[in-house]
């Protein structure tokens, strides 16, 4: 389950890497044709007018890029609901709610990539450590359950779901941190340099 | 030994000026901290006298009860009423001068204070209504009232105690971390490392590690120039992560002062174990609601310990990352950047944060792989403080240290928190605490950490800051008969309750057996030592900051001092 939600927050991400490719190739191809254009104009195709309102679209929704606030909070508000114990066991019963489930994990994925692109260094520094504790801390109550909280899992996997949630903190605060923390200065002492 | 002249006494600080509202309120946390230490004190005296079979209250019930509420109070009110509120204080005045720049809030310093000292004020209240699950919360006692013991009303009045000491210590992790990472900050010591050094014909010079400085002012901390610093370079050098990349790199990172890291390091720890205290609250608070709440006992210790390891650190490690920068001072070393003090830092971070389980390999116990986490991290916890001990040890090694009284106090405070360390390590291991943990033992360990090591270090810390905030000087050889009858009383209790734990004396039991009986007396000279050394303590404070004549040593080193710190700050200012 915890590889298959993973998967998920990836799919998001790429999605928004693949419509902003997407996006760019649209724009490089349309400001050639205009170069391309000689004479005077004869008005848009209508091809083209459609990608120009949907790049209106999409440019007043990346409007909220500036915000990363406003992405994460989505993104854990996401998370948050969905862990609610009686929506994911409905989520696990039926199927179209199943489905809304996954499609917010890839929400969750691509809100995330804007919030990490869109935060300031300190945040995001301490995002990645906020990430670490939480998990660890959720990774103990899960560890030491007597009791099942999502009926579709068995006890076991309830405690074992725990103990991965706790060593991947641990390989986060040990390994991830520091290197991501280190990478970055090494990247700012050079472009000092 | 000891220098008569006591002008310089207030040591080594920067010569930033901290603002004068800044000074007022370190010192009402000093002083808001020495009197609950004071009331704490009593406690343990109370304990003492219960155990020596003295019925205080008549009943032997009401007596026993009153043992546990001075159990329950003395542990936490020692915590949180003295060396919380100590290091809190202290770590408000040390971020301010060694970074160079004012609080990001002084107001959130402000209600730090408030509500550490309501929460003190409520512990002292439940404690007179005979509440007594232990410092620890004992799990699930906290939460059980009404056992012919205290009632439901007294366990409340604690719950909310801790629930507002953990609001003031996460309000004051806030306002450090903001401080640090918001801003400019002071910074720049790396850069002068010593194999860097250039002399003015451009050679690189060698190690330049005297015996003695030439230099009149060797207080490099204030070479340091105000910098902004983007971010992952900031996390970088204040975790003190920089400090074990190779050369090349390490000195283009520009280095804070080694004081700032380990305040830093502490707020970061504090606050993410703070989390665990509302957990365990919100877990106790439900089940007391709605005594149908299936409560997890287990979960609500191990997150309870997921708070209370870090707090044993908190009280320790702003005052080491001071002893970092005064002791070499001391010495008379020049220490620019020493990459040796920094390298203990992640480590401190990393293992503290995996350290808590070990509370727990007893009567609760949590699945084997995590008492092996715990295991291994409390062996490793280790590596970092032989690091700092060995560190300081070689800084004082052929050296002319001046052994004032703040440097005894902190040395003395290295050589507690070793032995404390020593006993830590044996209890952390899962094999010896079987044996252990229910004795006196577990008691010695805290009592060398926190006693003989955060105590001493914030008691040699008050001796230099005291001065710098009231350019009056506190008494010498009152200060030297407070260190005697401190480290006499300390150490000779911390050493008791360590062996009588080996000889199986049970912790917590208001009625002992009639072998161990021959201790009590001891125990309880020994607590009126320390107790006494803390009286004069208190005088030659109040004496000092109640004094309105400066002598005129005092008024000219003073003078002297406060126009090289406006000279500083106009500098910073520029």
């Amino acid at each position: 389950m915890l590889v298959e939600h993973a998967l998920y927050f990836t799919i998001g991400a790429l999605s928004i890497s693949v419509v902003e490719n997407f996006l760019k190739i649209v724009v490089i191809y349309e400001n050639s044709k205009k170069k391309d254009q000689v004479g005077p104009s004869h008005g848009l195709t209508s091809a083209s007018l459609v990608t120009k309102k949907w790049v209106q679209v999409i440019r007043w929704i990346f409007k909220l890029n500036r915000y990363g606030l406003f992405w994460i909070s989505i993104a854990i508000g996401l998370i948050i609901v969905w862990h609610v114990p009686f929506l994911f066991n409905i989520a696990t019963e039926n199927r179209d709610i199943h489905i809304l489930q996954h499609i917010s994990f890839i929400a969750v994925g691509a809100t995330s990539l804007l919030a990490i692109r869109s935060l300031g260094e300190n945040s995001k520094i301490f995002l990645l450590f906020s990430m670490a504790g939480m998990m660890a801390f959720s990774g103990l109550v899960f560890v030491v359950l007597t009791e099942r909280i999502y009926l579709f899992y068995s006890l076991n996997s309830h405690n074992q779901a725990g103990t991965y949630m706790i060593i991947s903190s641990i390989i986060l605060l040990l390994v991830g941190f520091p290197a991501y923390i280190i990478k970055r200065s090494l990247y700012f002492v050079k472009v000092g340099d | 030994l000891i220098h008569n002249e006591y002008e310089r006494e207030q040591g080594p600080t920067p010569l930033f000026d901290i603002s004068l509202e800044l000074s007022d309120l370190t010192k009402k946390f000093i002083i808001a901290a020495v009197i609950y230490f004071i009331i704490a004190g009593v406690l343990a005296l109370i304990m003492r006298t219960i155990q020596s079979k003295v019925m205080l209250l008549g009943d032997q019930n009401q007596t026993f009860g009153l043992f546990y509420s001075s159990l329950t109070v003395h542990g936490q009110l020692m915590f949180f009423g003295f060396a919380s509120m100590m290091v809190v204080g202290i770590s408000y005045y040390l971020v301010s001068k060694f970074a160079k720049k004012h609080l990001f809030s002084f107001n959130l310093a402000i209600l730090s204070f408030a509500l550490l000292n309501a929460g003190a004020i409520l512990l002292i209240i439940s404690g007179t209504m005979f509440f007594g699950a232990g410092w620890y919360n004992l799990m699930p006692l906290t939460f059980h009232p009404g056992n012919n013991g205290w009632t439901i009303f007294s366990s409340v009045i604690f719950l909310i105690a801790d629930l507002i000491i953990g609001v003031a210590l996460t309000i004051f992790s806030i306002n450090v971390i903001a401080t640090l990472l918001i801003g400019r900050v002071a910074a720049g010591v790396q850069r002068s490392e010593v194999n860097y050094d250039i002399n003015k014909s451009g050679e690189e010079l060698q190690d330049q590690h005297k015996s003695k400085s030439d230099e009149e002012d060797k207080g490099r901390v204030d070479l340091l120039i105000m910098q902004h610093i983007s971010a992952s370079v900031r996390w970088c050098s204040l975790l003190g992560i920089s400090s074990w990349l190779p050369q090349k790199s390490r000195s283009k990172i520009p280095a804070v002062s080694i004081v700032v890291v380990g305040i830093f390091v502490n707020a970061l720890i504090q606050l993410m174990g703070n989390i665990g205290l509302f957990a365990q609250l919100a877990i106790g608070f439900s089940y007391l609601v709605d005594p149908n709440f299936n409560a997890n006992w287990l979960l609500a210790k191990d997150v309870w310990w997921f708070f209370g390891h870090p707090i044993v650190y908190f009280t320790l490690f702003s005052f080491l990352g001071a002893a970092y920068y005064y002791i070499p001072r001391y010495a008379k070393k020049t220490v620019p950047y020493d990459k040796w003090a920094y390298r203990s830092w992640p480590f401190y971070f990393v293992f503290t944060m995996l350290v808590f389980s070990h509370h727990l390999f007893m009567d609760m116990p949590n699945p084997d792989w995590l008492e092996m986490v715990a295991q291994t991290a409390s062996f490793g916890i280790v590596f970092p403080s032989g690091l700092t001990i060995m560190t300081v040890l070689m800084y004082i090694f052929r050296s002319r240290i001046k052994w004032n009284i703040t440097a005894l106090f902190m040395m003395a405070g290295i050589a507690g928190w070793a032995f404390g360390g020593f006993a830590g390590v044996e209890t952390g291991w899962r094999g010896t605490d079987l044996y252990l943990h229910n004795t006196l033992n577990v008691v010695g360990h805290i009592h060398f950490v926190l006693l003989m090591g955060s105590v001493l270090f914030g008691l040699g810390l008050i001796y230099s800051i005291i001065p710098a905030i009231t350019k009056k000087n506190l008494e010498v050889n009152l200060g030297i008969v407070h260190l005697i009858l401190t480290l006499i009383g300390g150490f000779g209790l911390a050493f008791m309750f360590l062996f009588l734990g080996f000889a199986g004396f049970v912790r917590r039991e208001a009625d002992i057996p009639q072998i161990f009986a021959w201790t009590l007396p001891w125990l309880l000279f020994l607590a009126l030592v320390v107790g006494f050394g803390q009286i004069i303590f208190i005088y030659n404070l109040f004496k000092t900051m109640l004094r309105k004549k400066q002598s005129s040593h005092e008024k000219e080193y003073f003078e002297n001092q406060q126009i090289r710190m406006v000279k500083e700050n106009n500098n910073i200012s520029k």
